[in-house]
Order: C-alpha cells, then sequence, then structure tokens
C-alpha cells in the first residue's frame, strides 16, 4: 500500500479509542501517534536500513564510460559465484546522475528462462522520469551467460535512474539462485515484534510525561503499527512477521499490489470515513445516520473495489504470471512510490 | 431577485477583468488588494450595497484563482498556493509546453467549476455536518498533516559512501534541512503572529513579506543566478489529456481543494498534495489539471462556503476580511454566487488562455533572466508598499528559509511551516506558552 493509506489507517486506528478521543477534544495530540506508527515500518525501511545494507557487488556505473557488457558479466559473475559457494550476496546498482535534474537511465533484467543477465542503456530522464526527447544514444547491449538455475523472478527491466538505485540479494535456495528484490524492505520493521516495540515507546513515553492515558498510547502505536503490516499482507509480499524468529518474509495474501489505485483509494476513503464516524460517535449527541452513512455514503467505495477485483481477476487469469515475478513486481512498484513522493 | 442579478452580474465580471491583471503581478495576491477594497467599502457603502461588494470580491477571487497560474509558470513566482504548480509547470516551459500547462491548469480549474455546480445542493448539510463534527479536532488534524508531510519526504541521496554512516548522512543531510526548514518557517511565524515587525495598521498585509520571501524570492533567484534559457514555445491547438485523464486530475483536485476549502490552513497546494497520493496520480498531466482544480476550490471554495445561508463558513482570508463588515442572507444569494463563479469561471478561463499567450510572446522576445530581475524589483517594492521597512526585513529574513530547499534538494512546501505551526499551536491552546518560550511574550 502507499504511505498515505498506511498513515490514514493509523490515525483511524486511533479513534477507535474513545478516551483518546475525548482527550484529543481536550487538547491532546495522542491521536498522531496514530499516524506516527502508521507509516514508522517503511520509515525505518527507506530512511535507515537501505542506506546501512552493505553491497557485495557495487555497479557504479560512469555515464561517459556506460559498458553494458560489462556490467552484465559482474552480475552473471556475481550469481555464479552464489552458485558455487552458496553465500549469500548483495547486489546494488547505483544511479548515475547528470545534474541537478537529469539522470542517465540505464535497465537490467534477469532472464531466468535463458539463464541470462542483460543490460541495456536508456534515456536521459528528469526527476520525474520523463526522457528527454532524442536523448536516447545507440549503445551495444550487454547480454551474459549465467552458470546456475535461478529461480523464477520479475521478469521485465528494471530501470535505474532517479535517487538511489535498486539492490538485490543473492541467495542459495533449493539448489537454485534466488533473486530476492530489496532485501532490506520489509524484515525487522515489519513484524509484531516492531509493533510491541513501538507500543512500549509509546505508552512509557506518556507514562514518563505524566499522561493518564498511557495504556491507550501505547495500544494505539501498537495497533497502528500492526494495522501496516497487515495491509501488507494483502499483496504479493508479505513480511517478515515473526522476526527475529524467522527469516524469511512470508507470502501475501495476493489481492492487490502496492502501487494499485483504487485499493488505496478504497483504504484512505475508508480511514477517513472511519474517522469521522468515530469522532461523531463518541462526542455527544452523535449527528450521522449510521444507515446512511455507510450505507449511502460509502457505497462507491466497496463498489469501486468490487469492480477492481472483477477487472483484476480476469487479467490474472489471462496472464498467469509467477508468484516470485508479481512479488518483485510489487517491491519495485513500491520503491517507485517512495521515489516520487 | 431576477432584476437585482444583473447588476451583481456586472460587479462581478469588474471583479474578475479586475484581477485578472493583479494576478499577472507576481506575489500580489488577491487578498491585499481585497483588503484595501474592504477598507474602502466601509467609508463609501452608500455607493456600493454589501451583496456587490460581495460579488465584486467573488469576481475578483473567481479570477484571480484561474489566472494566478500565469506568473507562477512563466515568471516562477509562487506563492503559499501555486508552489505545486512551479516545477511542474517550468519543466513544461522548458519543454516548449509552457502555453499547455497553464491550459491544463484551467482545464482543471473548469472541471473545480463543474464539482462547486454539482455540490451546490448538498453542501450546506455536507460542510455543516462536517464542520461540527471536526471543529473540536482541528489542532491535532493539522498536527497530522504536519507529521505527515515531514514523515512522507523521503531521502534523494545516500547512494554513494564507504561506510553505511557514510550513506546515511549522505541521505539525511536533504530530510534533516526540510526538518529545518519546516522549524524555522515555524518560528518565522510565530514571530509574526506574536511580535510581527509589520505595522499595526497593515496588520491584514502581514504574511505577504513571508510568503514572498518564502517561495517567490528563492525561485526568481534561481532562475537569475542559473541564467534559465526558454525555448521557443509552442501555443498548442489541442491538448494531449484525453477526457479519462482530465476526471482523474479533477477528481483528485477537487478531494484536495475542498479539503483545503473547508479546513483552515491548508492551502489549495497542500491539499492537491495529499489528494495526488491518496489517488495515486503518477503522470505529470493529472497532476497538473488537479493541482488547476485543487487550487480553484481552494480560493473559490471557501469564499463560496461563506454564502451558505445556514451553515455559513468563514474561512479563508477573503471570507474572513468581509465577515467584518457583511453577511450574506438568503439561498437566492446563495445560488446567484454559484450562476456567477460559473459566468466568471468560464470568462477567466478565456482570459488565461489569451495572457498565457502574452506571457509566451514576453518570454521568447525578452531574455529570461532580465524578466527575471525585473519581477525580483517588483516583489521587492510590493513589499514595501505594502508592509513598509518592518515587512522587508520579514522578507529578508524568510528568503535564507526558502532557500534551504533550494540547495538541498527538499520539499519547499516545508516553508508552510509558517501557516501551520502558530496556527496548530493556537488551535491546542499552546500558542502563547511557546511564544513565551520564545520570548516573544
Amino acid at each position: 500500500m502507499k504511505g498515505i493509506s498506511h498513515f490514514i489507517t493509523g490515525v483511524a486506528v486511533g479513534t477507535f479509542f474513545p478516551d483518546a478521543v475525548h482527550a484529543a477534544v481536550a487538547g491532546s495530540f495522542i491521536l498522531v501517534l496514530g499516524g506516527i506508527g502508521g507509516l514508522l515500518p517503511d520509515t525505518l525501511d527507506f530512511k535507515f536500513a537501505r542506506f546501512i545494507e552493505e553491497p557485495d557487488i557495487l555497479i557504479d556505473p560512469h555515464p561517459e564510460q556506460f559498458e553494458a557488457q560489462k556490467i552484465a558479466d559482474e552480475i552473471a559473475a556475481g550469481i555464479d559465484r552464489v552458485g558455487a559457494t552458496h553465500k549469500k550476496q548483495i547486489l546494488k546498482c547505483n544511479t548515475m546522475r547528470l545534474g541537478p535534474d537529469w539522470w542517465q537511465q540505464y535497465s537490467i533484467k534477469f532472464d531466468t528462462q535463458n539463464g541470462e543477465a542483460l543490460v541495456q542503456l536508456g534515456p536521459i530522464v528528469n526527476t520525474s522520469q520523463i526522457p528527454l526527447p532524442e536523448s536516447l544514444r545507440v549503445s551495444p547491449k550487454g547480454r551474459a551467460k549465467i552458470h546456475v538455475p535461478l529461480l523464477p523472478t520479475y521478469g521485465d527491466f528494471v530501470t535505474v535512474d532517479i535517487f538511489s538505485g535498486p539492490s538485490f540479494a543473492l541467495e542459495w535456495r533449493n539448489d537454485r539462485v534466488e533473486i530476492d528484490f530489496i532485501p532490506w524492505h520489509r524484515q525487522y520493521s515489519h513484524s509484531f515484534f516492531m509493533a510491541l516495540l513501538f507500543g512500549t515507546l509509546c505508552g512509557a513515553l506518556f507514562f514518563w510525561m505524566d499522561h493518564p492515558l498511557y495504556v491507550t498510547a501505547g495500544l494505539i502505536g501498537a495497533f497502528a503499527v500492526m494495522a501496516h503490516v497487515l495491509e501488507d499482507q494483502l499483496g504479493y509480499l508479505g513480511s517478515n512477521l515473526l522476526w527475529p524468529l524467522t527469516k524469511v518474509r512470508s507470502t501475501g495474501m495476493k489481492l492487490i499490489h502496492a502501487g494499485d489505485a483504487i485499493p488505496n483509494f478504497f483504504v484512505v476513503g475508508t480511514s477517513c470515513m472511519l474517522i469521522i464516524f468515530n469522532l461523531d460517535r463518541f462526542s455527544s449527541p452523535p449527528s450521522l445516520d449510521p444507515l446512511l452513512y455507510w450505507g449511502g455514503l460509502w457505497l462507491p467505495f466497496p463498489l469501486a473495489l468490487i469492480y477492481f477485483f472483477v477487472r483484476k481477476f480476469r487479467a490474472d487469469v489471462l496472464k498467469r504470471i509467477p508468484l516470485l515475478a508479481q512479488q518483485e513486481g510489487d517491491l519495485v512498484a513500491e520503491t517507485q512510490e517512495v521515489m516520487d513522493a | 431577485m431576477n432584476a437585482e442579478i444583473l447588476p451583481l452580474a456586472l460587479y462581478a465580471i469588474v471583479g474578475t477583468l479586475l484581477a485578472s491583471l493583479l494576478a499577472l503581478i507576481p506575489a500580489l495576491h488577491v487578498y491585499n488588494i481585497a483588503g484595501i477594497f474592504i477598507l474602502f467599502a466601509v467609508s463609501a457603502q452608500k455607493f456600493i450595497g454589501g451583496d456587490e461588494l460581495a460579488m465584486l470580491l467573488l469576481g475578483m477571487i473567481v479570477g484571480y484563482a484561474m489566472l494566478n497560474t500565469v506568473s507562477a509558470i512563466f515568471l516562477g513566482a509562487p506563492d503559499d498556493s501555486t508552489i505545486f504548480i512551479v516545477l511542474p509547470g517550468q519543466k513544461y516551459l522548458l519543454m516548449s509546453r509552457g502555453y499547455e500547462a497553464a491550459a491544463l491548469t484551467g482545464i482543471g480549474g473548469l472541471g473545480g467549476i463543474v464539482i462547486l455546480i454539482l455540490l451546490a445542493p448538498f453542501a450546506e448539510t455536507l460542510f455543516g455536518t462536517l464542520r461540527a463534527i471536526v471543529l473540536p479536532h482541528l489542532h491535532w488534524i493539522l498536527a497530522v498533516i504536519i507529521v505527515y508531510m515531514l514523515m512522507a519526504e523521503w531521502p534523494k541521496g545516500g547512494d554513494r559512501g564507504a561506510t553505511g554512516l557514510a550513506r546515511l548522512w549522505d541521505a539525511w543531510k536533504g530530510l534533516g534541512a526540510g526538518i529545518l526548514t519546516f522549524a524555522l518557517s515555524g518560528i518565522l511565524g510565530m514571530v509574526l503572529m506574536y511580535a510581527s515587525p509589520v505595522p499595526t495598521e497593515r496588520a491584514f498585509q502581514n504574511l505577504l513579506p513571508a510568503f514572498v520571501g518564502l517561495f517567490a524570492v528563492p525561485w526568481v533567484m534561481d532562475n537569475i543566478l542559473s541564467g534559465a534559457k526558454i525555448p521557443p514555445q509552442h501555443i498548442a491547438k489541442t491538448f494531449d489529456a484525453p477526457p479519462a485523464m482530465i476526471a482523474r486530475g479533477v477528481f483528485s483536485g477537487a478531494l484536495g481543494g475542498l479539503f483545503a476549502a473547508f479546513f483552515p490552513v491548508v492551502t489549495g497546494g497542500v491539499g492537491g498534495y495529499l489528494a495526488g497520493h491518496a489517488t495515486a496520480q503518477r503522470d505529470d498531466r493529472v497532476f497538473i489539471i488537479s493541482q488547476g482544480t485543487s487550487k480553484f476550490l481552494y480560493y473559490v471554495g471557501a469564499f463560496w462556503l461563506f454564502f451558505l445561508p445556514a451553515a455559513r463558513i468563514v474561512k479563508g482570508g477573503m471570507s474572513g476580511m468581509l465577515a467584518t463588515i457583511y453577511t450574506p442572507a438568503g439561498y437566492d444569494l446563495y445560488y446567484v454566487s454559484v450562476g456567477l463563479i460559473a459566468l466568471c469561471g468560464v470568462l477567466s478561463f478565456f482570459l488565461l488562455l489569451l495572457y498565457s499567450r502574452a506571457a509566451v510572446w514576453l518570454v521568447q522576445k525578452v531574455n529570461y533572466r532580465y524578466i527575471s530581475i525585473a519581477t525580483m524589483f517588483l516583489l521587492v517594492a510590493l513589499v514595501y508598499f505594502f508592509t513598509g521597512v518592518g515587512g522587508l526585513f520579514v522578507m529578508l529574513v524568510a528568503v535564507p528559509i526558502g532557500w534551504l530547499p533550494v540547495l538541498w534538494g527538499s520539499r519547499r512546501m516545508n516553508c508552510l511551516g509558517v501557516l501551520l505551526v502558530p496556527i496548530t499551536l493556537n488551535l491546542a491552546g499552546l500558542g502563547p506558552t511557546v511564544a513565551e518560550w520564545l520570548r516573544l511574550i
């Protein structure tokens, strides 16, 4: 889900606590904790974890001396090395910045069917990823053979252009090399442990401030993080829910992709309506008629969602994209969303 | 009432034509002039009635909401509500498509008119009920918006560095600059609210020098220093925006604009930004259209709410000033106001196309650096004219704060701390305490 969906869900979670709503009327900011908790998991990942990760294979091309074949060779050699040593490697692809708003795009592809790594130069793009007209140079493509079997993964070209480039974990699993996109994402930050930790911190902070609602503050913080984690389970890739007991990200419910507009809009709209309903419900006297509110005003949101699922399942039946590819595609989309934000 | 509509319509059209000229002067806000008009109206009440004055101001705000795009895109001098349009607008300008960008915002504005007409019969129930529910909660809702603005700014660096800490520092430089910009502009806002150097008799212009310093001057200086060259511009006869794209932009902008029109301090740009996230926008054209809608509904919608017969919501500078001397009455006037918004909006759209052509001619004939230098002189002169030496001082303090995002590549939206911080604190009852900490009182 997009950041705003998680954030507003966290705020909505807080409004289910009547004492928090009453405190808010009296001037408290306790409900803000829900928003913070709602966005915390992605904040930890995209503002901290991604920079701490140490790459083993660093692709850092120069725009004037771009050699696609050399990059493809480096990537293929790295994958072969994992096959030979069974030791995990982190592959990081740096971007090429040309100026304040201009970037030289290139893209890489893991062709798991033919066992090849492919690299090609793209156009010059601005920070909104709009190509500069006629900036696509003629440049030889890179193609290198991979000599170990690969697990199916995201099958399209992954573009490397603006801000920070993507990274991949190359890991030996079930006698094949798995290419795990953006391995620092949805690990410890998206776990029950994080919900517990943030809830405890919120409670402790309010206790220290001598605020009577320290238990409520803790519960709002914990449930807001949990809401984020659970919303992410709706996608193709879940998260490492039981960290530190487990080390692998689970498979999600495969219902939506992170960047899908209608489900995100459904969550934001429903959360806003829940917030207003709860604020009204816990004030006296309530003015909203629940039947009219949920039966009439809310109706466009579930109808839009039904329309989305009907279209999605029809498309899924036709496409039959492998699960791993969908998961990695989801991660690519989510990272892109953060770049665009 | 019918016989009275014609003169009211004439006043509204005059207001639109007047605002259309004022909107071309960079950073000159319609509220600056409206304030003078209202002061004038107090002493000239036998010449102009309350309804006539209200419709004159309505026409002005419609014209301004549609046409302030021209100075933002072609002169690069934005204000608090056009700050989001400048970046894609100037990008379009550099791609020879400045006229198209201006027209797309106009299409967004026309979409905003349609939304207002559709909402008109239900607005009283909808906004009246909503206001009753959220009124005691405004402080934390604004705090939630602030937290989201700060948390949803993601790092734009961090690729290079020998160690994790070095990369983290590289990534956090921009984020830190964003937080610093917000904090400093927030403190500036507190100073302006509690110990403004702007003379008391010009208090209604209090924010003008801060906005000019935070938003307009850094952008214009950037254009002067970078020596940006404007390529030959193309006057498009058709627009590369299919109906579905326009609908998406208008829908998203309507959500943001109505949110901004209703909630205190939230500007059209911020409303559009939040709605853009909520509706998963990715296309520049959708973004520009949505900002056009959002900006239009932010200004016009807020004033329109003032005419709601029973709910009468006073939000925004225009209705705030007018409410001191006038109270609109009845459903007739409400629906007349809706009709005149549509009339003046359509007129403004055609004026927008006309003025954009003139602006295209200007940026092609005159060196853009000279235009930017002239704009800079105009900005300084305006600040001095409206707020005196005290205002110039405020502007000089605001400029380095507004320059921080330019230097560090962080979001310029963080400058809105100048509004968000003092108002949020005051709504929570903490304003005087914080002002005391800052030794402002």
